[in-house]
């Protein structure tokens, strides 16, 4: 400890001309207020901060750079390094000593540059910059630290002169590139936290290589230079390298994240609630949340590639497909799109299209056809030959929201609307209805719906005929207006307790929650018409899928005590049955408004308390464990 | 290795790149003896010295000084070690107060009055920055501290180089001679072969990186001889005599002879036309030994 004590301050007395000089530098805010007193609107306490703050950076940064380049690499290069070898010092001390002392001439320099400036204007800092005055000076002194190893490590390859620089070079090219390896498939995952704390520990530990190297440089090397280089190669190397096999080992490891794995946050499964998309977190992954497509039958599972359940999963009407984007390129903000064709047979298919992040894609029930909606603009591709069939400008503004089918393979059908839910207000709103002729390139408006309401919400009979137009926060409260798919115009309208969250039903009535006077689920006919209203013996808000038509009801209601309810509900006979231990998460949707037909099988993708993953039958109670 | 040895050098080897530097090298340096170590330029002392205090890792071999291997043990055997360095490499920018400060802190028995005497004695100021002194003043600034420490072995290499005649006779006189009545063990390496004869009890020569001679500085002068023939050439090997060198000497003939023995040329006298015997000094001695090609 005496050693690198004395060493230590033998460095710091060897450069006191850098708090000389540091001083100097702290007068320069003043001087620069005195030169420009109005310079363009700006107060003098600001420049003198403003000022203040870049001439303690800069110095500061300066003088790390200076420091490293010369404390070691210098007195190697110059022979004078022996000084201290031929003295009872460790090479510890030596190195150890060096630093700190280099260390605490760069924060004193920073704070010799800095304190006037703030003792006359630190008032003006937070409005200043915005940030707080330690946060800053850790980042300076991080960066200043960072640089003081790194010239180091520089300048004893460069004063080396050995042709073991090219190596170093080589080596580092490679490094960086493996490092790009390790961390580009959690970038594309999605996995944004997980990329950070990865790149991060590859970062950070360069400047902690370097640390150790230089250590190892004076404990092995000595005052040889080109030994000295030799050795501060061989650890940096092998440390850093050591980190970033270990990080590759363990990105590995995170994408061998199996379905068992998931704590389940999204779910989307297709109508007959045989094939789930399911996404989550898995322990010590951080935010890095794999998609899987599962088959609830005979539990396999299918890793989609990208991770998290970002885009909208939009299963075909019919069920026997998913269409699906990667997680969008960090750089070009495009996702490929792709169509997994899951029954009879599972087989990727390619479509060659690329949708941006705010686009919309569903897929004809035959796969023969792929529409995407996007910035305004439709088009339609054909999947086998995959080819573009047809494109059009929906002549509406800026679409905030869209949703899109088939009606046949040559008829696209789109809702477009164009205004934005408020949460204070009623605010007017339209819904355009058009149809897409593809083989005659020819859009109609058939129709449009006006609102006047603060939020509006609207699904699609799974025929694709009646269309529920929920309006929450209007005039009257809330209601929902009956209409016709293709032009808007009104059948009927449920006006009491209604839930913006209704299921259209396959009789072309609805199904909702009213959480007015108490719960209950009510079913209402294609007119709005009461047909049942079941006490569920709970409140909250809830929503309803169809299982037998008119009998045999699946009911989900969450309120802030209890979280979420499962609930099967016999419509004929006015018996509400609680299913314990089970969670139905919610859905995401995909860009197809209609509602799935009546899951006649009963079968649903539940998770249990244990969070695992279960197959349930709601018409037999029957479960089984599919992860 | 005895413990008598305070320094044990045992097969060091040293290379730069594919050149060698030392080559196996072998030797001891009893306690309180003095030890110089000779070679011509390049020979491979400054290589042998750094790796002997520690300073440079061999590729082949290890060093122990009092018993304890130097390049494990460095900082601490340093405590007892004095190293003077062939080149003065204290920070330039320090005054020679700061330097002593510096050291001061350092060192268990560290003798401020001394360093403070020794310095006088070469006319030195502690407010003199290093960087400013002459080659010379940078030695003997060097040497006070080196000396302060008050160190039981003392490593010079090539101490003379940039000193006057005046201090160059001083430092063999006084100093190393003083330090030797003293019992300090020293190992020197040096050209100033003069000033060595008179304080080394051995001597070792490197040549080309190789230790050729290693032995008492009295058996070694006993056995080396100069004899001048009137005639040439002359079959030195009827009196059983090895030549170190032999060269033309006017019309005759003079042969350095490494295995002098009275009794042995007495009888080679009598058959050899010898016109003149004579004993060698010690640059005679290493001239003919490390000279090389140059005197063949």
């Amino acid at each position: 400890m005496t050693g690198t004590l004395a060493i230590a301050a033998r460095e710091i007395r060897e450069r006191t001309f850098v708090f000389v000089t540091a001083a100097m530098i702290s007068l320069m805010p003043f001087i620069v207020a005195l030169l420009m007193p109005h310079g363009g609107g700006t107060p003098p306490a600001s420049i003198i901060i403003i000022t203040g703050a870049f001439a303690a950076a800069g110095l500061t940064i300066a003088v790390a750079i200076m420091l490293g380049s010369s404390i070691i690499g210098r007195e190697l290069t110059e022979h004078r390094l022996s000084f201290y070898f031929s003295k009872p010092v460790s090479a510890s001390a030596i190195w150890f000593g060096k630093l700190t002392g280099a260390f605490v001439i760069i924060v004193l320099c920073f704070a010799v540059t800095l304190l006037p400036s703030l003792l006359v204007a630190h008032g003006e800092w937070r409005t200043t910059w915005g940030f707080s005055i330690p946060f800053w000076s850790a980042v300076v002194l991080g960066c200043a630290a960072s640089l003081l190893l790194t010239s180091h490590a520089l300048a004893t390859i460069v004063r080396s002169r050995s042709p073991l620089a090219a190596l170093d070079l080589a080596l580092f090219a490679a490094y960086v590139a493996l490092a790009w390896v390790i961390v580009r498939p959690l970038m594309l995952s999605g996995a944004f936290g997980l990329t950070g704390f990865v790149a991060g520990v590859i970062l950070l530990t360069l400047p902690l290589s370097i640390l150790g190297a230089g250590w190892w440089q004076l404990s092995r090397g000595r005052t040889e230079i080109r030994s000295s280089h030799r050795q501060f190669s061989r650890f940096f190397w092998v440390a850093w390298g050591i980190v970033i096999a270990v990080t590759g080992a363990y990105v590995a490891w995170v994408f061998t994240a199996a379905p068992s794995d998931l704590k389940i946050s999204a779910m989307a499964g297709n109508r007959r609630g045989d094939w789930f998309a399911i996404s989550g977190q898995a322990p010590y992954r951080g935010d890095y949340e794999p998609t899987f497509l599962v088959d609830l039958k005979t539990g396999r599972s299918i890793r989609l590639p990208g991770g998290r359940l970002i885009s909208p999963v939009a299963f075909t009407h019919g069920g026997d497909a998913v269409v699906m984007a990667t997680s969008p390129d960090r750089i070009s903000g495009r996702s490929d799109v792709r169509v997994y064709r899951l029954d009879p047979v599972y087989r990727q298919i390619e479509t060659g299209v690329s949708a941006g992040m705010w686009s919309q894609v569903v897929a004809s029930d035959d796969l023969r056809r792929l529409a995407v909606y996007e910035s305004g603009n439709l088009s339609v591709q054909d999947l086998p030959s995959k080819t573009m069939m047809a494109s059009v400008r929906i002549p509406f503004g800026y679409a905030t929201g869209t949703s899109l089918f088939f009606v046949d393979d040559d008829t696209v059908r789109l809702y477009v609307r164009d205004s934005e839910d408020s949460n204070t207000r009623p605010v007017p709103h339209e819904i355009r209805i058009y149809e897409f002729d593809v083989r005659h390139r020819r859009l109609v408006q058939t129709g449009s719906v006006a609102a006047d309401a603060r939020m509006v919400f609207f699904r699609v009979s799974a025929d694709g005929t009646t269309m529920f137009v929920s309006e929450y926060g209007g005039p009257k409260g809330a209601s929902v207006h009956i209409l016709d798919s293709r032009t808007g115009a009104e059948r009927g309208v449920i006006e009491s307790d209604v839930s913006p969250w209704i299921t259209p039903l396959a009789n072309g009535g609805a199904a909702y929650v009213s959480r007015h006077p108490a719960s209950s689920m009510r079913i209402v006919d294609a007119h709005g018409t009461l047909v049942h209203d079941i006490p569920l013996g709970l409140a909250g808000f809830g929503s309803v899928s169809e299982v037998v038509p008119g009998k045999t009801y699946v009911v989900k209601v969450r309120n802030r005590d209890q979280g979420s309810t499962l609930l099967v509900v016999d419509a004929e006979r006015g018996v509400v049955r609680r299913v314990e231990g089970a969670t139905l998460r919610p859905e995401l949707r995909g860009s197809d408004p209609r509602t799935p037909a009546a899951n006649r099988s009963g079968e649903y993708a539940i998770t249990g308390a244990d969070d695992a993953l279960w197959r349930w039958n709601a018409l037999t109670g029957a479960r089984t464990r599919v992860f | 290795m005895t413990d008598a040895n305070v320094v044990h050098v045992e097969s060091l080897s040293v290379s730069y790149g594919r050149t060698p530097a030392v080559d196996a090298v072998s030797l001891d340096v009893p306690s309180g003896s003095v030890y110089a170590l000779l070679g011509r330029n390049g020979a491979g002392k400054s290589s042998l010295v750094r790796c002997l205090v520690g300073q440079q890792r061999p590729q082949h071999g290890r060093v122990a000084l009092f018993g304890e291997d130097v390049w494990t043990r460095r900082a601490q055997l340093m405590q007892r070690t004095g190293i003077v360095p062939e080149e003065a490499d204290a920070p330039p920018e320090m005054t020679i107060g700061r330097i002593a400060a510096f050291c001061g802190r350092l060192y268990g028995r560290w003798n401020d009055g001394a360093f403070g005497d020794r310095l006088a004695r070469f006319g030195l100021t502690l407010d003199q920055r290093f960087g400013t002194l002459s080659k010379g003043q940078k030695k003997q600034v060097v040497l006070a501290i080196t000396l302060a420490s008050a160190p039981e072995l003392l490593v010079l290499d090539d101490p003379t180089l940039g000193l006057d005649v005046v201090a160059r006779k001083s430092l063999f006189d006084e100093v190393i001679g003083d330090l030797a009545d003293r019992g300090t063990t020293i190992l020197i390496t040096t050209h100033d072969l003069a000033g060595v004869e008179s304080l080394a009890d051995r001597v070792g020569i490197l040549r080309d990186g190789r230790l050729v001679l290693d032995e008492e500085m009295e058996t070694l002068k006993s056995r080396f001889r100069r004899i001048r023939f009137a005639s040439a050439p002359v079959a030195l090997s009827a009196g059983n005599l090895l030549a170190a060198t032999v060269t033309k000497w006017g019309n005759g003939t003079e042969a350095v002879v490494s295995n002098f023995d009275d009794v042995a040329f007495e009888r080679f006298r009598g058959v050899a036309n010898v016109a003149e015997l004579s004993s060698m000094s010690l640059e005679e001695i290493f001239i003919a030994v490390a000279g090389g090609e140059d005197q063949s």
